[in-house]
């Protein structure tokens, strides 16, 4: 066999060996987190155009009441005009402080509570519910138990938990949650109250630090990615509103608002801001996600998730934030992780 | 109690020849949160305007609390009352209106309407009830009837289940209260039925009917007031917040926080405004610079707000505006907390980490209220000028401009007026002499005995006890530390930690011949001299330190009477370790703790000298410096409190300046049991000290960081191997021994060790 022929066998062999490799299967699917389940025409095109067919609809919060004295659920979605195209997770965020104060034999009650709740919103069968709760070593126990108590009321679906990144690489401290998989929060990794942090939205720097004991840990995990953007506000050195949506508007009024650098901002004359009044003097910290960073996240995390079958979920639907990401990226961004 | 109030305590006490007894310990919490001071007493000001909660709710002085739905449910029952000229008790108007269950209320309207049928069941006796029924009030029970329907509608518990309100019932009950409205006589009747229909609409989330209700029934009213036309106002601002019209909104809850207390809350909460055009049209809705005035105090109650900017505007608006004086206190409060004791607060750096206090730009914000007071002085058109004078004072003070604070403060002297605004200045002036004290001598610590014993305003300010003794803590930490120490602290935390140049400063001071009126009192406890305190403490220190020799010197100078209230004898043997064990038949002889150290050089002596019994001696000393160890019954030769729980890793050096040390060496004792074990002959004795070298071992385990704690309870810790050397000797050979056979008897972990 001449060289050319030998390198074009080899060639060929390569190819092969490539091309029959399993592909892995990623379904892209969307947070909704305001209270009314009511999707835009635009929001529907958004959805259609990336062949989501599963939204992840927050149902409500669940916080503690300190005059009565007992968890109750906030912020109940409203869903009367919810036409009924897409497949409904329900998600439920529970706060740590309700979990702190709820006595462990009000547990069972409280699982019970979720689930029917979770019932009479329902519009059709569902197939998974979503409990979010950045539970701390305090109520690590009460928390799993309530996990445990859900799963062991509904038996025939699947129950997730997010997971925050810092909980995989810790695992063995902070615990991991008897749950079917998890929702790895891709987002909120920095300390949003330190004037120094750069972008507590999204770091990949920092992110680095915290890929470690993904092979460890012992349940699926799908990655859930973010599309906000907010303007932390410091008044007095001190970090004291976040101001959704509302960078572009700073960045352009420079009547009002002076740059420092990118992404640092001085208010120049005391102002409203999409409801907020900020004094002259006041600092404002812009935190967008970058597109290039979100790129980024699909080969930095490939390697670490397992899962032959991904869910890749974006935070969260929202016209004003749509504008910003073409459903073509978001298709590239989820190609990243194949 | 500090320093400061044992002072006050003792002197009365002198006089008195009589000494109370008092609790030594600092008072302190789980989380003080912000440790500092301050002086700027609202007693200046005018606490009972009706906006006070809103900005004073923060502070301890001002205990009302806010609570809205009371606020309403009283304004409510004293309307009802007015409207029957006061003839009827509250109490009772509310078991009518607020207890009553509708079939009650049927039941009442049947009595009223029947000449016949008395007033039974609950009402049976209530003063309104009866007057309802002699004046055959029937519009106003068929009022209530109606209220009492409409109220499942209107009303919101917290709960998990889903309770979709009933909108078809709720249109109904409106298309009624329209009806009620055109046939009713009553003005004041007409107004209720409105609320009803227009609230109905606003909860049914038909918010254009709300304001369409509204605007068909309030023509129509008559020119009498009332707290309901508020209340529809509340209605008709929330109907038109839900439509986006935020600026009419704020305008209307601007107006009800103005008027109407009992919806003053809610319209706090309710005032929103999204951008600066918003703002700008709702001011010009506004019909005068009080409502003007009023958008600023909403918009300066938000949490971070920057009062000297809104007291700026409001000032331009309305420079008597009396909200001014709280937001002015609410500011400097705030101040206060920045810059008072600065040099010297002992918690500046728990507050600046935790709290971020002093903030930033503090020193800006304090120029900026300068500037701004200065010009309220210059202008002189404020409601309380007094106020405003001693605050330009107060403020140099803060910025530690003492000779313009003095200047200042001496200038107003002269012309206030104001009773309580000449107590705040007395304050001042006290907060000024503090701060100048910087090096006091004789004559100056006179004068802080003095201002102890008489100052009034240092008396009414809990503050001044912390800012006083921080601030001489601060200045004595050069040269005096006991002073710096005892000014803060008590005796008990000086035995918890004590420094040999604490006690020997402190010594120095209160053996003096001739002492000040200051160091009389710093060294008396409940008109007692600390000095023998002092002695034991030190002599204490020595012997922990190994110094068995200077502790004696130390523990002779405290007359022997004064000896007598400790007693111990180290010398005594035990199996089980029992630090507060009481023993039965006991006839062991007691030293102090002079005697103890006499009793030890005199066996150090003889088994020195003594060959033959060298061993027993040696073992007894052994037995001694065990017993003083934190592990024996008689550690109080070698310290003055003891933890119940032990830090794990903790080692005998470990000293700690505020912080509790143990004395849990057994170093000293193992040097004599190796002594014993390589001097006897003696099986039995040998035995003991295997023993006793062997439970050393255990404790050094204990304080190491190898120690795991056992899971559950009462389990025996189970040691490695390294820590077992002498169990395992003792074990293989002296098993023969009676006293092994003892010790396997008396002791549970003895057993458990030689069955492993």
């Amino acid at each position: 066999m001449n060289p050319f022929a030998k390198l074009f066998f080899f060639s060929t062999f390569l190819l092969t060996i490539s091309c029959t490799k399993t592909e892995r299967k990623i379904t892209p699917v969307f947070y909704h987190w305001q209270t009314k389940l009511e999707l835009t025409s635009f929001e529907k095109n958004y959805l259609d155009s990336l062949n989501i067919s599963t939204l992840y609809v927050k149902f409500f919060d669940v916080d503690w009441d300190f005059n009565l004295q007992d968890a109750f659920p906030q912020a109940v979605v409203q869903s009367a005009d919810y036409d009924g195209d897409y497949d409904i997770i329900p998600t439920i965020f529970i706060t740590n402080r309700t979990l702190l104060h709820l006595l462990p034999d009000q547990l069972p009650k409280l699982a019970n509570q979720i689930v029917d709740k979770i019932e009479s919103l329902a519009t059709s069968e569902i197939s998974e519910i979503q409990i979010d709760c950045d539970w701390s070593p305090k109520t690590e126990d009460k928390y799993f138990q309530l996990l445990q108590l859900i799963r062991k009321k509904k038996k025939d679906i699947e129950i997730s938990a997010t997971i925050r990144l810092h909980q995989v690489k810790y695992a063995d401290i902070t615990g991991v949650p008897p749950v079917d998989k998890g929702m790895l929060m891709f987002y909120n990794m920095g300390e949003v109250d330190k004037w120094e942090t750069r972008n507590s939205i999204l770091d990949l720097e920092l992110a680095k630090q915290y890929l470690h004991n993904f092979e460890n840990y012992p349940i699926p995990l799908d990655v859930a990615l973010p599309l906000f953007s907010w303007a932390v506000l410091f008044r007095e050195g001190e970090m004291i509103k976040l101001i959704t949506n509302a960078c572009t508007e700073i960045v352009q009024d420079t009547q009002r608002f002076q740059k420092i650098n990118d992404t640092h901002i001085e208010v120049k004359k005391s102002t409203y801001l999409d409801g907020h009044y900020l004094y002259k003097g006041d600092y404002l910290r812009l935190e967008n996600v970058e597109h290039q960073d979100l790129k980024a996240c699909g080969a930095l995390l490939k390697a670490h998730l397992k899962n032959e079958h991904l869910t890749v979920g974006f935070y969260h639907l929202d016209s004003t934030l749509l504008n910003s990401f073409s459903h073509e990226f978001l298709e590239e961004i989820c190609h990243q992780f194949q | 109690m500090n320093f400061w109030k044992k002072f006050a305590i003792n002197f009365s006490s002198i006089f008195a020849f009589y000494l109370i007894p008092t609790s030594v310990a600092r008072s302190c919490s789980y989380d003080p949160g912000f440790q500092g001071y301050a002086f700027f007493d609202t007693k200046a000001i005018n606490t009972n305007t009706l906006y006070a909660p809103y900005f004073l709710g923060f502070a301890d002085f001002y205990k009302k609390k806010l609570n809205p739905e009371k606020d309403q449910v009283d304004a409510n029952l004293k309307e009802w009352r007015d409207r029957f000229c006061n003839l009827v008790a509250l109490e009772d108007i509310r078991k009518v209106i607020y207890k009553g269950k509708i079939a009650q209320l049927i039941a009442l309207q049947t009595a009223i309407k029947s000449k016949s049928i008395k007033i039974s069941g609950p009402f049976k006796n209530n003063s309104f009830a009866k007057h309802l029924k002699e004046h055959k009030c029937i519009e106003t029970i068929e009022y209530l009837i109606f209220a009492k329907r409409c109220e499942p509608h209107a009303t919101w518990v917290k709960s998990w289940k889903d309770k979709e309100r009933n909108v078809k019932s709720m249109l109904q009950l409106i298309k009624k209260a329209k009806s009620k409205f055109s046939k009713s006589n009553s003005h004041y009747f007409k107004l209720r039925y409105a609320y009803q229909a227009i609230r109905l609409a606003h909860y049914a989330g038909k918010y254009q009917e709300a304001l369409d209700l509204y605007d068909f029934f309030i023509p129509q009213k008559e020119n009498d007031e009332s707290i309901i036309d508020y209340w529809i106002l509340g209605h008709k601002a929330g109907a038109l917040q839900r439509l986006g019209k935020n600026v009419d909104a704020a305008y209307l809850y601007t107006q009800i926080f103005l008027n109407c207390p009992s919806k003053r809350t809610s319209a706090f909460r309710s005032f929103k405004i999204k951008t600066d055009e918003e703002w700008q049209h709702c001011m010009e809705l506004c019909r005068n610079d009080e409502e003007k005035a009023a958008m600023y105090i909403l918009r300066a109650g938000s949490r971070h707000s920057n009062l000297t900017e809104e007291m700026q505007s409001i000032y331009e608006i309305d420079p008597e505006n009396e909200n001014l004086e709280i937001l002015l206190v609410k500011e400097i409060n705030k101040l206060e907390k920045d810059f008072l004791g600065l040099d010297f607060n002992d918690k500046k750096y728990e507050n600046k980490k935790r709290f971020g206090i002093p903030r930033k730009d503090a020193g800006q914000k304090l120029i900026n209220l300068n500037k701004f007071v200065r010009l309220v002085n210059q202008e002189g058109k404020i409601r309380n000028p007094d106020l405003w004078k001693v605050t330009e004072g107060y403020l140099e003070l803060l910025a530690s401009d003492f000779y313009a604070a003095e200047k200042t403060f001496n200038k107003v002297r002269k012309e206030i007026k104001d009773e309580h605004i000449k107590d705040q200045l007395k304050v001042f002036d006290l907060v000024l002499k503090i701060n100048m004290i910087e090096d006091p001598d004789e004559e100056d610590e006179a004068e802080i005995a003095e201002i102890i014993r008489r100052n009034d305003a240092y008396e009414s300010h809990p503050d001044f006890e912390d800012f006083l003794s921080d601030k001489l803590a601060n200045i004595y930490k050069k040269d005096s530390p006991g002073k710096a120490f005892l000014v803060q602290h008590d005796m008990r935390k000086l035995a918890m930690h004590p420094e040999m140049e604490t006690l020997d400063d402190l010594l120095e001071i209160c053996q003096k011949e001739e002492k000040t009126d200051f160091e009389e009192l710093l060294c008396s406890e409940d008109g007692v001299s600390i000095t023998n305190k002092l002695l034991d403490l030190k002599g204490t220190l020595f012997m922990s330190q190994g110094k068995p020799e200077a502790a004696l010197a130390v523990f002779k100078q405290v007359p022997r009477p004064a000896r007598e209230g400790q007693r111990f004898n180290p010398f005594r043997e035990m199996i089980n370790d029992c630090v507060d064990c009481k023993i039965k038949n006991d006839t062991f002889v007691y030293y102090d703790k002079a005697g103890v150290l006499e009793r030890m050089f005199e066996l150090e002596f003889q088994g020195r000298s003594d060959f033959e019994n060298s061993d027993l001696y040696f073992y007894e000393l052994g037995i001694a410096y065990y017993n003083m160890s934190y592990f024996g019954h008689s550690w109080k030769m070698m310290d003055n409190f003891r933890s119940g729980s032990l830090p794990k890793g903790m080692g005998s050096d470990k000293m700690f300046k505020y912080g509790q040390r143990e004395m849990v060496s057994g170093e000293k004792a193992t040097e004599y049991f190796q002594k014993v074990l390589d001097l006897t002959k003696d099986e039995e004795l040998k035995a003991r000290t295997l023993f006793m070298l062997a439970k050393i071992e255990r404790n050094n385990y204990y304080i190491s960081n190898d120690y795991k704690r056992p899971k559950g309870g009462n389990m025996i810790p189970a040691a490695p191997d390294k820590y077992m050397k002498y169990y395992k000797q003792l074990k293989r050979e002296s098993m023969q021994t009676e006293f092994y056979k003892e010790a396997i008897r008396e002791c549970k972990y003895f057993r458990f060790y030689t069955k492993k």
